[in-house]
């Protein structure tokens, strides 16, 4: 699907797809089954939530204290910490460390910030072979495809699209089950660990007190970058820094959680600095790049700010009603979703994605899913607000960065205001099902339904053992 | 300082927004014996398609150690240098058996992507999650955890923490054990696994393919 298209031309194409609309719905389908499940099972559930939450909400508001306390610390565990103001400039930085120790292929765990700077491209540009490590990064990367899907990047593809993908661009044939495909992976990126000349991850969370670096997964991809080439390249947006360990912890409990269902992934690491004297594996080299990109912007801007406490569980796009119809790609941007639709519109910016905010029905969905509540309904609302009175002023250049920095005052003065919208769509919804009775709106109500808002997640899942009982 | 730096942190507000939630402690958790929270390690570990042999004597985690030899065909093993491993005699029973042993010492990797076990003895643990605890040391390689298809970890049933919220207080621990933060920690839960493809769980995809605790219910 081509990203040079409009929003809403790429929507026609996917809704037109009837197999992405039924991976889609399958696989969205299980993971909000799968995370309800878990949570109405979770012991002292609603006081981890909000414990996350506050941790999150915390740091995002101390970042200016929180970031310069986290280089202090890593510095002093022998890494070295970058500064990234943009996209471009991370690149920079990663392409010079490679290029100054002569790397000529680099391992990668998922890291949707690497996908937010291209730096595969950039890498290759360069001539540095770059491989995707993570089994949904690596079948994506070789249909030269972005991610469909914060958690599970290949999941639009179905085993037979992958076999096809393996036979036709690394010879491997197979019997077509996931099990044989992931063992063709898994040989082919095992040698590729074992000869690259960096590994470059994300970070999930950085702990500013300590210095530490903390990263999530359940294939060992990411312990495979960090474990055998010589150098480790950590790339975090400056917005995932946590103030303690005790903090850290409560955002480790919600993150699985809300995420896959898991009380823990498979592995959860956490790297302090390079390998130490006498060890024998480990990168010898750490390396912290801190960027912006934008995201300095949104955190000065009071009522946008809490958009950085996302911790990318991905629960917004499941729950989301647009999400589940069109996929990942038709946002045409890094990140897709409910939180994709806010951070591609405030953080990489332009006119390509200003159709984006027409992605939100306001059913409130995802709101109610987001484990460190992120009020997404109003946030969007409040940028289609802006938009429009930049359009009354004229529009034109850096409208998108003129958004954060104009009218926020009114709606953050104003929080009854969103309250009043919400309370709307829910007293909507008796009335649609009235409508379907006259002619000529029955043909287009007839079979349409607004999504039922139920109460906050934050409150209903206080409930669920309740429920769970009777 | 970078000029970036500078820029990045000059337009970072300081100012508070709305005021923020008090972090409340979790309730105390019922008291148990570490014999409990070991049962409890095995049950989550079970769950999570990992395997939990307990044993109650040093002949029967022998016994144990034995049987997964047996079972895997084991040729090649990467043990690390550690006081557990060693006390329960476990070099000379594997060496008895015509196993091959790696030790620490050279570049772990591809010494242990060669091996047909890895052999750890966990520094850790975490009951409700079903998780283990092994942090990088000289003598006890990452490699050694995460390369072979098989990972074979020890745990006493002393070094089984109740639940996640420990996880702070285990992570200071092992600061002091190692006189510093360990380079790397790892909580390891069930084998490496993936569900990229169609949402069909498969074990094993860069790390071990099998995860088998061995819990000791007995004072070594």
């Amino acid at each position: 699907m081509s990203r040079d298209t409009t929003f809403a031309a790429r929507s026609r194409e996917a809704l037109a797809d009837v197999a992405l609309r039924r991976t889609l719905s399958r696989v969205t389908g299980h993971f909000t089954a799968t995370r309800e499940r878990t949570l109405a099972a979770w012991e002292h559930g609603a006081t981890k939530l909000a414990n996350g939450a506050a941790a999150r909400l915390r740091a995002v508001e101390n970042l200016a204290t929180l970031l310069p306390e986290l280089e202090e610390k890593v510095t002093a565990l022998g890494g070295t910490v970058h500064w990234a103001e943009d996209a471009a400039a991370a690149r920079t930085i990663i392409l010079g460390l490679a290029q100054e120790r002569g790397v000529t292929s680099v391992v990668k765990g998922k890291s949707m910030v690497s996908e937010e700077i291209g730096l595969n491209a950039a890498l290759a540009a360069s001539g540095i072979t770059a491989f995707e490590t993570d089994l949904g990064e690596y079948i994506v990367q070789l249909a030269h495809e972005p991610p469909s899907h914060i958690i599970a990047p290949a999941i639009h593809k179905s085993r037979e699209d992958v076999a096809a993908l393996f036979e036709k661009e690394l010879g491997e044939t197979s019997d077509g089950t996931p099990e044989m495909l992931t063992a063709i992976a898994r040989r082919r990126l095992r040698e590729a660990f074992l000869n690259a000349g960096m590994g470059i991850t994300g970070v999930n969370f950085a702990v500013a007190e300590t210095g530490a670096v903390c990263l999530l997964e359940n294939e060992g991809n990411i312990r495979a970058s960090t474990t055998c080439p010589p150098v480790h390249v950590a790339l975090m947006g400056l917005e995932k820094v946590v103030a303690t360990t005790v903090e850290a912890a409560d955002v480790l409990q919600v993150l699985p959680k809300s995420a896959t269902g898991q009380s823990m992934p498979a592995y959860f690491s956490v790297f302090s600095g390079a390998r130490r004297p006498g060890e024998t594996d480990g990168a010898r080299e750490f390396h912290l790049v801190i960027l912006d990109n934008g995201r300095s912007r949104i955190q000065a801007d009071p009522l946008f700010r809490q958009l950085l406490a996302c911790v990318r569980c991905g629960a917004c796009l499941n729950y989301c009603p647009v999400y589940r119809v069109i996929g990942g790609h038709a946002y045409g941007a890094t990140y897709s979703g409910p939180i994709g639709l806010l951070l591609s519109t405030l953080l990489s910016g332009g006119e390509a994605h200003r159709g984006l905010p027409a992605a939100c029905t306001g059913c409130g969905a995802c709101v109610k899913a987001c484990p460190v509540g992120v009020n997404h309904g109003r946030l969007i609302m409040e940028i289609k607000r802006r938009m429009v009175e930049e359009d009354f002023l004229g529009g034109g250049d850096g409208f998108l960065a003129s958004l954060l920095a104009k009218g926020y005052a009114f709606a953050a003065k104003r929080p009854q205001l969103f309250a009043l919208a919400a309370g709307s769509v829910r007293r909507l919804d008796p009335e649609l099902a009235r409508l379907s009775r006259l002619a000529p709106l029955a043909r287009y109500a007839a079979g349409r339904e607004l999504p039922r808002p139920k109460e906050p997640f934050s409150e209903r899942w206080l409930q669920m053992d309740t429920e769970e009982e009777a | 300082m970078s000029a970036a730096r500078e820029a990045i942190l000059s337009r970072l507000s300081r100012e508070p927004g709305a005021p923020l939630p008090q972090r409340s402690p979790l309730p105390a958790p019922e008291a148990k014996t570490p014999s409990e929270h070991l049962s409890r390690l095995g049950t989550e570990l079970a769950k999570l398609s990992a395997r939990f042999v307990r044993a109650g004597s040093p002949d029967e985690a022998q016994a144990a150690v034995a049987a997964v030899l047996e079972e895997f065909g084991v040729k090649t093993a990467a043990l690390w240098d550690n006081p557990l491993l060693a006390a329960l005699g476990l070099p000379e029973l594997m060496s008895a058996r015509g196993v091959e042993l790696l030790r620490p010492g050279g570049e772990a990797c591809g010494p242990a992507a060669r091996a047909d076990l890895g052999l750890t003895a966990a520094d850790g643990a975490v009951a409700e999650s079903g998780t283990i605890i092994v942090r990088a040391a000289p003598s006890q390689p990452r490699a050694f955890s995460l390369l072979p298809p098989v990972h074979l970890a020890l745990v006493r049933a002393d070094q089984v923490s109740p639940r996640l919220a420990d996880v702070p207080d285990i992570l200071a621990r092992l600061a002091r054990e190692a006189g510093g933060p360990p380079s790397a920690v790892h909580f390891i839960s069930g084998p490496s696994c993936t569900a990229d493809i169609e949402l069909v769980k498969v074990l094993g995809v860069h790390g071990p393919t099998t995860l088998i605790v061995l819990g000791l219910d007995f004072t070594p």
